[in-house]
């Protein structure tokens, strides 16, 4: 019996002692300073320059949210709002500069000896429609594209808050809605007008004597000078550079992330500005800056004088087919010899 | 003249026609942010369980397969069915 | 005056989302859109942080910088809201906002995406304090109340503070001296411009 309690007591004692001595270990861990839990730990500032943003794993579906920090925003605000802003009003404002100039220098070019009462077709129809439909569809987009960027500083302080947030409600559907009549309708200029587009030596020389409107010679040229084409080759290129960018942005985070759609952005205002200059020009140019051209887009007939001194090539090509139509004076006019 | 109006009447019509297209993308950010595990199939319910359910690829449990914890399911039926309610 | 700020102790966050339930909670926030989110770095990795992220209310915000209709306003305590009314949902201020909080209640294309909804700091929006209009607009104002923001109260380990930023600075500071590590006040750089010096 009392080996057996002997034998109890030596069991007892020694759980004892192993229990004094688990209860003893937690405490030495529990030291402040001992134990870094933040040693295998990210720090911010390292990720942020690594990768620039620093993105983990959520629970929710939106996998945007799993962006904790991006501060990449912060320098797309500045580009937005500094930036595109003096480029924006320094190009457009200088071209318009730049064609005042021009305007009150040199003056609208006019047609040598007069109109001569006779027309030929220049544009059909369908060349009309479509050229209309990509102006007014460029116009909307031009005007509510800008108002984004300018018409805060703009018009919000001369029709208050409400008024212009309605405005701007309307103008950013108009802006999204009239890209697709755009795009089609800069399609359908290119279907019709890539082959008379190339560019060929006639436009060099043309390019060489300032086009006509830098001193007062007529260099021959085609159907479209070398100005037109090289506007429809820009045309070309900023309609597929903004309606790519465009794209990206209408489908927000579709096909790309944050970076990607701020780069889009961007791209998409740095393209655009650039357009609306160059469009301003071909308005003046189409407009005040010569007598008888806005004649083909209007109703597609030009005259025949403003024809020759212009386009003297095409006059010869258009009257040796007898491919020309007959003036509203009921004169015909004279095949060239 | 008739070119200039029939390209904004064009405008105004594709604009429109576009915009049909593009709201019928359109979801509520509810729907777009759930997940598919989070759809209750209503005619998946333990009380199918008692009769058939008409309409669902879903074959209803029994009731013992609930009481006895039975999670084995028939080897044509589709992985959602095993989805939680 | 108090400049109110939110400060995620990310040593501390057991990723609960004690903080986003109250939220959604407290401002019946709708399906689909998350005022406040917790996002883990390093999943299942030694070294693995959760971080509890929501609007910080930056000092000179880039989303007020950049809306197209300057719906922003910064209040007296340096909170950050928007007037839902005056919103044209282009999402801009998404692209600005160094920590995504801005949120849409719908999917799709530019500008058809809705109101901009985002964190409130519990705080509202323009209309009068505690109205209904506002509760429907914004959620809860429980600035007005005198109360802190709905999911810094709930957090389950005070790693998410609410307050003055100094206070909760000053408390940061001293938990960091107290167990001997800390991982900073993440965002506060980028946010706020200043750091906590531990």
């Amino acid at each position: 019996m009392t080996i057996i309690c002997a034998h109890i007591r030596l069991a007892v004692t020694a759980i004892a002692l192993l229990m004094l001595a688990v209860a003893a270990a937690p405490v030495a861990a529990q030291q402040p300073g001992s134990v870094d839990p933040n040693a295998a730990a990210v720090k911010e500032q390292q990720l942020l320059q690594d990768h620039y943003f620093i993105r983990g794993l959520g629970t929710i579906p939106d996998t945007k949210s799993y962006v904790v920090e991006q501060p990449l925003g912060r320098v797309w605000r500045v580009v937005h709002e500094v930036w595109l802003h003096w480029i924006g009003s320094l190009v457009i404002l200088g071209v318009v500069a730049l064609l005042a100039i021009f305007y009150f220098t040199r003056g609208p070019i006019l047609i040598e000896g007069g109109r001569s009462g006779r027309t030929m077709l220049r544009f059909t129809s369908i060349e009309r429609f479509s050229h209309w439909m990509v102006a007014v569809s460029f116009v909307i987009l031009g005007i509510t594209g800008l108002n984004i960027t300018f018409g805060k500083e703009l018009l919000l302080p001369l029709i208050g808050p409400e008024a212009f947030s309605l405005w701007a409600i309307a103008a950013k559907y108009a802006h999204d809605y009239s890209s697709l009549p755009f795009v089609i309708g800069v399609v359908m200029l290119f279907l019709l007008w890539v082959r008379k587009n190339m560019l060929t030596a006639v436009d060099i020389e043309w390019f060489k004597e300032g086009g006509g409107m830098i001193g007062h010679s007529h260099p021959p040229a085609e159907k479209f000078n070398g100005g037109q084409k090289v506007l429809f080759w820009l045309v070309v290129l900023g309609t597929i550079g903004v309606a790519a960018t465009g794209l990206f942005l209408l489908f927000p985070f579709y096909w790309t992330d944050i970076m990607g759609m701020q780069l889009a952005q961007v791209i998409h205002a740095l393209v655009a500005i650039v357009f609306v200059a160059l469009i301003i020009a071909h308005i003046y140019i189409g407009t005040l800056g010569m007598e008888g051209g806005f004649d083909a887009m209007s109703n597609g007939e030009v005259d025949l004088n403003w024809a020759k001194q212009h386009h003297s090539l095409w006059v010869e090509q258009e009257l040796g087919q007898g491919r020309n139509a007959a003036p509203p004076a009921g004169a015909t006019t004279t095949p060239a010899t | 003249m008739r070119a200039f109006l029939l390209a904004c009447l064009a405008v105004l019509v594709i604009g429109a026609a576009g915009y049909c297209a593009l709201d019928a993308l359109q979801q509520p950010s509810g729907e777009a942010f759930a997940t598919d595990s989070a759809r209750i199939d209503p005619s998946w319910s333990w009380r199918t369980g008692l009769a058939a359910p008409s309409g669902s690829q879903c074959q209803p449990r029994k009731i013992w397969q609930w009481f006895f914890v039975d999670f084995r399911r028939p080897a044509d039926e589709l992985p959602v069915c095993s989805d939680s309610q | 005056m108090a400049r109110m700020k939110f400060l995620c102790d990310a040593d501390r966050c057991i990723e609960c989302n004690a903080c986003v339930t109250g939220c959604k909670n407290e401002n019946e926030v709708p399906w689909g859109i998350n005022r406040r989110r917790v996002v883990t770095i390093n999943d299942g990795q030694p070294g693995e942080r959760s971080v509890s992220m929501a609007c910080m209310h930056c000092t000179d915000a880039p989303c007020a910088a950049v809306c197209p209709v300057n719906c922003f306003y910064t209040t007296a305590d340096g909170v950050v809201l928007h007037n839902k009314d005056l919103c044209i949902g282009c999402g801009y201020c998404f692209y600005a906002c160094p920590f995504g909080a801005p949120q849409y209640p719908r999917v799709g294309n530019f500008g058809s995406r809705g109101k901009m909804d985002k964190c409130t700091y519990c705080s509202g929006g323009p209309e009068a304090d505690n109205s209904p209009g506002q509760y429907e607009k914004y959620g809860a104002d429980r600035l007005a109340q005198g109360k802190l923001p709905m999911c810094a109260e709930m957090c389950s380990t005070k790693s998410l503070l609410a307050g003055d930023g100094d206070i909760i600075a000053q408390i940061y500071k001293d938990r960091v001296a107290k167990r001997g590590y800390g991982s900073g006040a993440w965002g506060w750089q980028t946010a706020y411009r200043e750091t906590i010096e531990t």
